[in-house]
């Protein structure tokens, strides 16, 4: 009986240690003020910032012409399905009480950085935070101060509809653990300055494998399948693998010039043109410069080919 | 005689409903033509004004001439029989929002229009085909199921 008693002790004792443990590990991490130097903000960067990292994507409020759509105007509402539910696009306008308006600096960097909002709870990531964390702290400040120059937009966009226990912000504490990673973007000594610059553009603020990647049953990107495609976060589509084994196929070869004009135009090298997804994020891309736009050409160009999840053969009659 | 009469009628509705079905399939095969022919046209647009290929106005009249052919016949090929089939990836908004995709092939026809009449050298192509190009994306993101 006495055995069963330090038994039961023991794996009681055990389970609050390891309770209190994974509470502590998952506290919404937080970027202090006092950790920003101070800064001259540069709008112009800031700019380019908005614009590879496809903010009016998702935040600009929707219209069923896309070419109505004000990209400037970030009022949200854009609903995104995904297998955990349905997320709805904020306000990310400079409206006070239901945008970003009043946010600090600090909180910014937070949510870019840390994934965790204002209120110091876990944001989901649909916003792709798993990506704006490698953008540089002076790219951050400056997409900040640009965004404060667009137009606050009144009105706050729907709840999220997601079943517990995706509704639990706090269990994003341990998504966050096994997905967010550490460290800052690492250049690449032995390959040349545009080269890195695409890196940078496509991995930090561009979050180009967000959509461009397969993801386990948890939603976090297989690593090992980075840009080799998979179906779209909605499932109603196919993203293509961006790796060789995508761009250099026998029907279809991309050419480093090809992948550049692609983000310009919209047309690929077989002359038709990206819709979807993509038509959104090119009308990002086309606004970059031209150096900007050959830099994740040169990068993209050079990966390494991945095989990713085989497409389903090509719908037929069943396009509902 | 009223069976014979019966049995013929049935023969004639399953000959004149399998002739539509066919000429549906037959749509939906030319206006995936009709875009291959516009997306071949609008690739050698694209390298003259990449500078691959050399600015030949008589050739720039045909790819306008191809876009054209392709506005005019695309309101044309939809009519309802052909949602389906063919690995057709035509969006339902099609159908949903008719009036809707009648004016973007309208306005699509317009830029040509526009493109055509001002086209003299590279930079005039350059710019007809920026505008033009925000059609196909346009229409590509609304209208069609898949995004590349």
């Amino acid at each position: 009986m006495s055995r069963l008693r330090t038994f039961v002790f023991i794996v009681a004792t055990g389970a609050i240690f390891a309770l209190a443990a994974i509470w502590i590990l998952t506290l919404p991490a937080v970027v202090p003020a006092a950790a920003l130097p101070p800064h001259t903000s540069n709008l112009a960067n800031g700019e380019t910032m908005f614009n590879i990292g496809g903010c009016s994507s998702c935040h600009a409020a929707p219209n069923d012409n896309p070419e109505k759509v004000d990209r400037t105007r970030l009022g949200g509402g854009l609903a995104l399905k995904s297998p955990f539910g349905v997320f709805y696009a904020p306000n990310i306008s400079s409206d006070a009480r239901d945008g970003i308006g009043n946010w600090s600096e600090a909180n910014f960097v937070t949510a870019l950085w840390k994934g965790t909002s204002d209120h110091g709870t876990n944001l989901y990531p649909a916003f792709p935070y798993t990506s704006y964390r490698y953008m540089q702290l002076d790219d951050v400040r400056d997409l900040f101060a640009y965004l404060k120059t667009l137009p606050p937009v009144p009105g706050r966009s729907r709840r999220h509809e997601l079943s517990f226990p995706f509704n639990e912000r706090r269990l994003l504490g341990i998504w966050k653990l096994l997905f967010l990673g550490e460290g800052s973007f690492v250049p690449d000594p032995s390959k040349s300055a545009q080269y890195n610059r695409g890196a940078y553009l496509v991995n930090g603020p561009g979050h180009c494998a967000e959509c461009h990647s397969p993801r386990n049953v948890l939603g976090g990107i297989i690593e090992s399948q980075r840009f080799a495609g998979g179906p779209s976060p909605d499932g109603s589509d196919w993203v293509p693998n961006i790796t060789p084994v995508g761009l250099q196929r026998d029907d279809e070869k991309w050419s480093e010039k090809d992948i550049a004009s692609f983000l310009d135009g919209g047309m690929m090298p077989s002359g038709d043109f990206a819709g979807g997804a993509m038509a959104d994020v090119i009308r990002s891309t086309s606004l970059l410069s031209p150096e900007d736009r050959a830099a994740i050409a040169s990068y993209v160009a050079a990966l390494p080919p991945r095989q990713g999840p085989t497409p389903p053969p090509n719908k037929d009659q069943d396009i509902k | 005689m009223f069976r014979k009469l019966l049995v013929v009628f049935a023969v004639l509705m399953l000959g004149v409903t399998a002739a539509a079905a066919q000429s549906c399939q037959d749509i939906i095969d030319k206006r995936q033509t009709l875009m291959k022919k516009s997306g071949a046209a609008a690739k050698i647009g694209t390298e003259m004004i990449k500078g691959e290929r050399p600015f030949d106005l008589a050739q720039v009249r045909e790819i306008y001439a191809a876009f054209t052919e392709d506005a005019t016949l695309m309101p044309t090929l939809f009519p309802d029989c052909s949602k389906t089939g063919n690995k057709t990836t035509a969006a339902p908004a099609i159908w949903q929002k008719m009036d809707d995709f009648k004016a973007a092939i309208a306005k699509f026809a317009a830029d040509i229009k526009a493109a055509q009449d001002s086209t003299k050298d590279v930079d005039t192509l350059k710019a007809g085909f920026q505008i033009i190009g925000k059609n196909c994306s346009n229409c590509h993101q609304t209208f069609r199921v898949k995004s590349s």
